[in-house]
């Protein structure tokens, strides 16, 4: 394969990723995690995020290098993600990238996590090469800190964000309802596994901004944070009646409310443009309840569904160095040494 | 040549020669901003510099923690791309010198602003045989500044720089390379509830 050599660094929330790229193959990807850190304080912590950056960076990048075979000068260009997240963890990456697009006068490019998500479709990892992407496509992306619902026309301009989350971001509903239920940080994989033998229609949670007088104006957004505190009552109405709290159908039904959402909401946006796409992107697609859900009822409606290798599913580098070599092959000019990262960069902004 | 930059104030970036003189200095004049700043003001110096860097100090704070982190992960990836050591510096000791180099008799303190009214002091017993600050007291934070002669900020890029030179003239080892927070994160555990 051929195409641009890149590398590509990703601190948006608690994850370093540095990856390497050369057009559309992953070289490397390399992800340092602060999640063990994080996990006793019950979510991720900006300021905890941002040191362990700060000290996973020189490792990460040296290691992903390795891993390529490759050296710093053969590089074409350098990109880092400068938003959307967490500030000052965004901060860590943007100065590394222009410490070292500087000393080695490679450009740089300034890029947008979501697009990052939407572009890991594109990639191949070694050795198991993919079709990239069909487009155009809807794409859902859920993490711990974005709810997104896409509508992906190409890359290179043409995201319009359909809807997001107005409160919480899925992956953090997860989090804070494994608290309420005396489960582990990270949420996920806990109610994953408190939910096994539960029954997913045992309690009927709310489905936040479903109700018709919500379809105007809310239609593709989403709102979790209801669903929290309808969860946090239940476990208090079971406490006050004296009855211990059923974990196994409180975790199910809990879960069940949040894929329902999501996949209702991207199957309705996927009917709605006549795009019979769905990209799956994020870390909550590790969530099985939700893969199955989602291949179960798009095959119903006839949608196809794609979900990249789970290791480009998570905050990565790789996807970003995609973003920057589909910009570099793309023969857009670099962004200008002066950016700064924006929090809320909106995903129709490709490149800063 | 040596490589400069901190941002445990304003965004500073320097390039000194191996007697520390300086030979290029540019210093945002925006408290703020070092994820913005830091970009250009590298391509700057490092222009003037032309590729004869042989290593690259930056200052360690103490200092706001969120554009002290800019400075040394740019420092510390700019290293990596050129293949040169890393000189960490206490960014005191940058203000300690140029107190020194303007006289300062004796034991003195150099105190930054900490926020939440409280101040990052390091305390200086004067000079070695090299001209370099000789801390009596590793940095802390304090709520009263002790009572010394007291040189403040703000943190000259060509001084951590020169600090840098100096000490590798000597033959003395570099500071350690981890950030100076001083402080510990912000956070409050959560508290599990058990159903």
């Amino acid at each position: 394969m051929t195409g641009p050599l890149v590398l590509g660094i990703e601190t948006s929330c608690d994850e370093t990723g540095v990856g390497i790229v050369r057009g559309r193959e992953v070289l490397a990807n390399v992800i340092a995690s602060s999640m063990e850190e994080q996990a006793r304080y019950g979510g991720v912590v900006p300021e905890i995020a941002a040191r362990a950056h700060l000290e996973a960076m020189g490792p990460a990048l040296t290691q992903a290098l390795d891993t390529a075979g490759v050296r710093l000068q053969d590089l074409d260009a350098i990109a880092v993600t400068a938003g959307p997240g967490l500030a000052g963890a965004l901060m860590v990456g943007v100065g590394a990238a222009k410490g070292l697009a500087t000393a080695l006068g490679k450009p740089l490019y300034g890029v947008n996590h979501l697009v990052g998500h939407v572009a890991a479709d594109l990639l191949s990892l070694p050795g198991s090469p993919r079709d990239g992407a069909v487009l155009p496509t809807i794409a859902l992306l859920v993490s711990g800190g974005h709810t997104s619902l896409l509508a992906v026309d190409d890359l290179t301009s043409g995201i319009r964000l359909l809807g997001e989350t107005l409160d919480d971001a899925a992956g953090e509903a997860f989090d804070k309802v494994a608290r309420l239920l005396g489960l582990p940080y990270p949420g996920g994989p806990r109610i994953d596994a408190a939910a096994v033998d539960g029954d997913p229609a045992a309690i009927r949670f709310p489905r936040g901004l479903t109700a018709a007088k919500d379809r105007a104006a809310h239609r593709y957004d989403f709102s979790f944070s209801g669903l929290k505190t309808a969860v946090a009552r239940h476990v208090e109405g079971e406490e006050a009646a004296g009855r211990a709290v059923a974990l196994a159908d409180t975790a199910a039904s809990f879960r069940e409310a949040v894929v329902d959402v999501l996949v209702t909401k991207a199957l309705d946006a996927c009917a709605e443009t006549g795009v019979p796409r769905l990209l799956l992107g994020g870390g909550v697609v590790a969530n099985r309840r939700l893969r199955d859900v989602a291949l179960e009822r798009a095959e119903r409606a006839g949608v196809a569904v794609r979900i990249p290798p789970f290791e480009l599913c998570t905050d990565n580098g790789a996807m970003i160095a995609g973003v920057g070599a589909m910009r570099v092959a793309a023969g857009f000019p670099p962004s200008d040494l002066g950016f700064g990262v924006d929090s809320t960069l909106p995903v129709d902004a490709v490149q800063v | 040549m040596i490589l400069a930059v901190d941002t445990s104030g304003a965004t500073g970036v320097a390039v000194v020669g191996d007697d520390g003189s300086v030979v290029a200095e540019r210093v945002s004049d925006d408290p703020r901003g070092h994820a913005e700043t830091i970009g250009p003001l590298l391509a700057e110096v490092l222009a003037a510099a032309a590729g004869r860097i042989d290593a690259v100090a930056y200052g360690v704070g103490p200092g706001p923690f969120t554009g002290l982190r800019v400075g040394m992960a740019a420092a510390r990836a700019a290293a990596l791309a050129l293949g040169v050591p890393e000189l960490p510096v206490l960014s005191h000791d940058a203000i300690a010198l140029a107190a020194i180099e303007d006289g300062a008799p004796g034991r003195f303190a150099v105190v930054t602003d900490a926020k939440r009214r409280e101040h990052h002091v390091t305390v200086y017993s004067g000079a070695d045989a090299s001209g370099l600050p000789v801390r009596a007291e590793q940095p802390a934070v304090v709520g009263e500044p002790p009572a010394l002669p007291q040189a403040g900020g703000p943190v000259r890029p060509a001084l951590v720089g020169r600090v840098a030179a100096l000490r590798r003239r000597a033959g003395l080892p570099a500071d350690p390379p981890e950030a100076r927070y001083l402080r510990s994160p912000d956070v409050t555990l959560s508290s599990a509830r058990r159903p």
